[in-house]
């Protein structure tokens, strides 16, 4: 097994008192909490932690894992080994969270919350009893082109599942899901029966899934509206003119009028993401100078100027 | 090949009630009701004063549970963590939509 070094993990001194480790582990919590850190593996270092401030916060099982950290090898594989003859004092104990490395497994015996009241005879409730099991939240990623066609993707879960001891373990699901075309970010997707299992003959909870869209390289996305930047010309954005703008469902020619400004935008209907409510797809008109000139352009740039007189900072006097 | 599962929309005006919430997400009714006495979720109440809850207000109020457990959060700070967490949300949205426009920009620029 991986050696798990709770000390690093919390940033916290061998000496540390247990003052300094609930300290150290409420700032560190609030930093990586799923629900508030933006970091990407914040899920893990939150476990990780939550598993360090079991042991530490515990005297006795900081004592124990203070001697075996002191008297346990690494051997060259950077596997850890207890002394021999070692053995928990705690193998059987109950509670803290059901989500812990091999490492405090093998050290302090498999802990499982006691699911509540799940198990027969804990509550006097008898076998009987069923109870539906939980809805399960999760976010899903799609990248545009699926969001906007639909897809079939694979997804990896993990559900929670109550064991013949009454204690929750998590499982790894795989399943494969067929996303609906035209969802947009924060849509919500349920897949009926696939949450957690029941208790007794209680029915299994659903699925849910919020979709994320992914950024796109090419266009950005609000909600069901597909946004692309269009560069033309001056002398295009001058007379207007017809462009072709490819859009996820196809090229679409699209009329540019006379005297169109830069960020001026072009509604194109219905032709964002689908569905019952279609979003739109707006080309934002950008205007672009070519970068080389000759001694005709100039002469024609400086006639132009001549003919159509332009102060385009007239605000500013 | 396995088995592919249909995902179902959710229609935003889909309610629950506060019964149906309670067993879905596995929370005590006591909790519920707290928050929605601080305003963490702000519920539809019909006129025979049941509570309706949307499927954002339940996953609202997952989140508070978890805020809670963990980090030992009072409910009124509850809502005040959630509305900041909501609007630093909007504010990465529109960082990146505005980054993704300058780097647009940029490169036919360039």
């Amino acid at each position: 097994m991986e050696f798990k070094d709770y000390y690093k993990i919390m940033g916290v001194d061998e000496k540390a008192t247990t003052q300094d480790i609930k300290k150290a582990y409420r700032k560190l919590a609030r930093r990586f909490h799923p629900d508030v850190s933006k970091e990407a593996d914040a899920e893990k270092k939150f476990k990780e932690l939550g598993e360090a401030y079991e042991v530490l916060k515990d005297t006795e099982k900081r004592q124990e894992y203070d001697q075996l950290r002191a008297m346990g090898t690494v051997n060259q594989n950077g596997e850890f080994r207890p002394p021999p003859d070692w053995e928990s004092a705690m193998k059987y104990s109950t509670g803290g969270s059901d989500d812990f490395s091999d490492f405090f497994e093998n050290i302090f015996g498999r802990q499982g919350n006691f699911h509540r009241s799940y198990q027969a005879g804990q509550t006097g409730r008898t076998q009987s009893f069923s109870m539906r099991g939980e809805d399960l939240h999760y976010e899903l990623s799609v990248t545009l082109e699926n969001a906007f066609a639909g897809a079939s993707q694979a997804l990896e879960l993990r559900i929670p599942v109550v064991d013949e001891h009454g204690l929750v373990v998590h499982q790894n699901k795989k399943l494969n899901v067929k996303i609906p075309p035209g969802v947009g970010s924060g849509q919500q997707l349920r897949l009926k029966g696939q949450g957690a299992p029941g208790i007794g003959s209680g029915k299994p909870g659903d699925l849910l899934l919020t979709i994320k869209v992914l950024p796109h390289a090419r266009y950005a996305v609000d909600g069901k509206n597909i946004s692309l930047l269009v560069p033309l010309s001056p002398w295009e954005a001058a007379l207007g003119t017809k462009v072709t703008v490819p859009t996820l469902a196809g090229k679409v020619k699209i009329s540019v009028p006379p005297l169109s400004q830069a960020g001026q935008k072009l509604r194109l209907k219905g032709k964002g993401l689908p569905g019952d409510k279609p979003g739109d797809f707006i080309a934002t008109l950008k205007i672009v100078m070519p970068d080389k000139a000759t001694d005709k352009s100039r002469e024609l740039f400086t006639a132009l100027s001549e003919e159509l007189p332009f102060n385009p900072r007239q605000e500013w006097e | 090949m396995s088995k592919f599962y249909e995902l179902e929309v959710i229609e935003p005006d889909q309610k629950y009630t506060l019964q149906d919430v309670c067993q879905r997400i596995q929370l005590e009714q006591e909790f519920v009701v707290q928050c929605v006495e601080f305003g963490i979720t702000e519920i539809e109440i019909q006129e025979n004063q049941d509570w309706l809850f949307s499927i954002t207000d339940i996953l609202k109020l997952q989140k508070a549970y978890r805020l809670q457990r963990d980090l030992e959060i009072d409910f009124s700070s509850i809502g005040l963590v959630l509305d900041l967490l909501d609007d630093i949300d909007d504010l990465h949205a529109q960082v990146h939509q505005l980054q993704q426009q300058i780097r647009h920009w940029e490169k036919r620029n360039s």
